[in-house]
């Protein structure tokens, strides 16, 4: 909106989320009409380290991230690959084809150029399930996670004490969340900031995996796990936890004066695993529980 | 007739069932104890590590002190007083390593060494646990001292693996004859452990798939490739020891890291085997 009032209706706008975070979304520098961000910083001779990656140690931003040694890693490397493998392999595997888009038959003449066929029983493409070989163990990717503060709509100060929790408890630097579009009975506006989310992965994401199974969930009151039925089918689990487990984090619980309010959120865990069943015995070799039934799976079926 | 065919049974369908002698085939356990402590550091590794952490220490933002303590509040003051200080800077003094470099209490040209106060630890007051200092349990255990190798306290950062003397082929892992025809092969295992050391063991068996198979020809350990008549194959299933103990009554046994399983048994079994046992 903002930039359509500069510089109004002759400039292209590629992204709406842009627009609502305020922000121009090209450059107002002149000359204005390149299709390719340029960074023109990075033009001046004034500064070459700032040209270096992040990872040599000549730029000022360089940061060491191998400090210790990677437990959750090792012991990853050491005993949980190789059971994986077992576990999951099975003789005489081939490539199993998932729900793909099909062909028109051709008997109208509105078939040509028209877009593919839904695939059959399914509204959208599933992934192929490919053998299981060393070459393809699972492992954790990514942990994504995702505070929406509802109150923030209406004290906007919430938002920011999202992301101050959400980088307390990562160690990593969040960013805030907008909400994308108006949405009248919830009276939330687009362009207000509603939260934080942030992704992990390397080395703070194992810390942050530790920190959750040894300290945060055995500590949870009646906590029965993760349900069997969460996960997207490819292989990633979702949950939630609510603000008043969030308060047993360490870095929480030990400034319980700083924290009168503290927010629930939703984790992803992305893992390589080509189904959820495959991602949950993944997970649950770093200590996550699970409980409940599988979908289609009945207990009882179960052969030990 | 309906046929019943056990497609997750592990004994193969390629003769029928009534050519195949029940003692020619046995099902062997590879139980595990895995690491309980983190892996040992090799002098290049630790060295790396501490110069990576003393160098992000180094580059580490000033500490938000106001964040943390409210202003006036005791805990500041007691925060305040733990902390060493750094040296000021005076006018007319010569200081020898540099003009001090102040910002928020911080010297800029090093790290920042944060103390956090710490309460007296009281003994005989009970309330005071909270307070005790952490003393971190010795990785080497009595059981390495006196080099006890039936011992689970040994190797603490190691993954042993459980070996048993045979009077005919000398160590190896344990191997259970098949019991009954409909048996399934790791429950075979599973149950001849228990036979063997007793019911006060807690396993967990990875897969009801053998990792591997060994075969005999007349009591000896021939290639994997051997198709001859009259051939013993041994299945190995993997097992972890997650609690409990391994206390066979009349037998050798051993609990062994890869290193001291190459000691232990013969060369052609090792070799066979080798892959089977972790590295770490």
């Amino acid at each position: 909106m903002l930039a359509t009032k500069t510089f109004g209706s002759s400039i292209r706008l590629f992204s709406s989320s842009v627009v609502v975070s305020g922000k121009p979304g090209c450059s107002i520098v002149k000359p204005v009409h390149h299709r390719i961000k340029i960074d023109k910083n990075k033009l001046s001779p004034r500064f070459p380290e700032l040209n270096l990656p992040k990872t040599d140690i000549r730029n000022p931003a360089f940061r060491p991230t191998a400090t210790h040694q990677d437990r959750v890693q090792e012991y990853y490397h050491n005993s949980v690959e190789s059971d994986l493998l077992l576990i999951n392999v099975q003789e005489g595997e081939f490539t199993q084809s998932g729900k793909k888009r099909r062909e028109w038959d051709g008997s109208s003449p509105y078939h040509l150029n028209r877009p593919l066929r839904k695939p059959k029983g399914s509204d959208t493409e599933t992934i192929d399930i490919k053998p299981h070989t060393h070459k393809n163990i699972p492992q954790i990717e990514a942990i994504h996670i995702n505070c929406y503060v509802e109150q923030a709509k209406d004290n906007s100060n919430h938002a920011l004490t999202s992301l101050t929790q959400l980088q307390q408890i990562t160690g990593v630097k969040p960013k805030p969340i907008f909400a994308k579009t108006n949405v009248i009975h919830w009276r939330v506006r687009a362009g207000f900031q509603m939260g934080a989310s942030a992704t992990l992965k390397g080395r703070p994401m194992h810390q942050f995996l530790s920190t959750l199974t040894e300290v945060v969930l055995p500590r949870i009151r009646e906590y029965k796990g993760i349900s069997n039925k969460s996960g997207d089918t490819t292989g990633n689990i979702q949950f939630g936890l609510t603000p008043d487990d969030v308060r047993y984090f360490p870095e929480i619980e030990s400034n319980q004066d700083l924290w009168p309010k503290t927010f629930g959120m939703h984790f992803n865990i992305v893992t390589s695993a080509q189904t959820d069943s495959e991602a949950r015995t993944l997970l649950s070799a770093f200590g996550l529980p699970f409980h409940g039934s599988e979908k289609g799976v009945k207990p009882e079926n179960i052969e030990y | 007739m309906i046929v019943l065919k056990r497609c997750l049974s592990t004994a193969s369908n390629v003769k029928s069932s009534s050519q195949i002698p029940l003692n020619s085939i046995k099902s062997a356990l590879l139980l595990v104890r895995q690491p309980i402590v983190t892996p040992d550091l090799t002098k290049f590794e630790e060295v790396y590590y501490n110069y990576q952490e003393e160098l992000e220490r180094r580059l580490m933002w000033t500490f938000p002190q106001y964040y943390y303590f409210k202003k006036g509040s005791l805990s500041e003051r007691r925060f305040v007083k733990a902390q060493k200080g750094p040296v000021s800077k005076q006018p007319g003094v010569f200081f020898q390593k540099g003009i001090p470099d102040i910002v928020h209490n911080r010297e800029r040209r090093s790290k920042q060494e944060i103390i956090i106060p710490k309460e007296e630890y009281d003994e005989s007051s009970s309330m005071s646990d909270f307070n005790r200092p952490v003393v971190p349990n010795s990785r080497i255990t009595e059981a390495d001292k006196t080099n006890n190798v039936k011992s689970l306290e040994r190797k603490l950062p190691r993954t042993l693996h459980l070996l048993i003397k045979d009077e005919k082929l000398g160590w190896k892992l344990p191997s259970f004859e098949l019991s009954e025809k409909d048996k399934l092969l790791h429950r075979n295992a599973e149950a001849g452990m228990r036979n063997l050391g007793g019911e006060s063991i807690n396993t967990w068996t990875v897969s009801r798939k053998p990792t591997a198979v060994l075969k005999y020809l007349s009591n000896k350990l021939v290639d994997s490739k051997e198709n001859s008549e009259g051939l013993v194959r041994e299945f190995i299933i993997k097992s972890h020891i997650l609690s409990g103990e391994f206390s066979p009554k009349d037998i050798e046994y051993a609990w062994l890291t890869k290193e001291e399983i190459k000691d232990k048994v013969s060369k052609e079994y090792y070799e066979a085997t080798e892959f089977l046992f972790s590295r770490v």
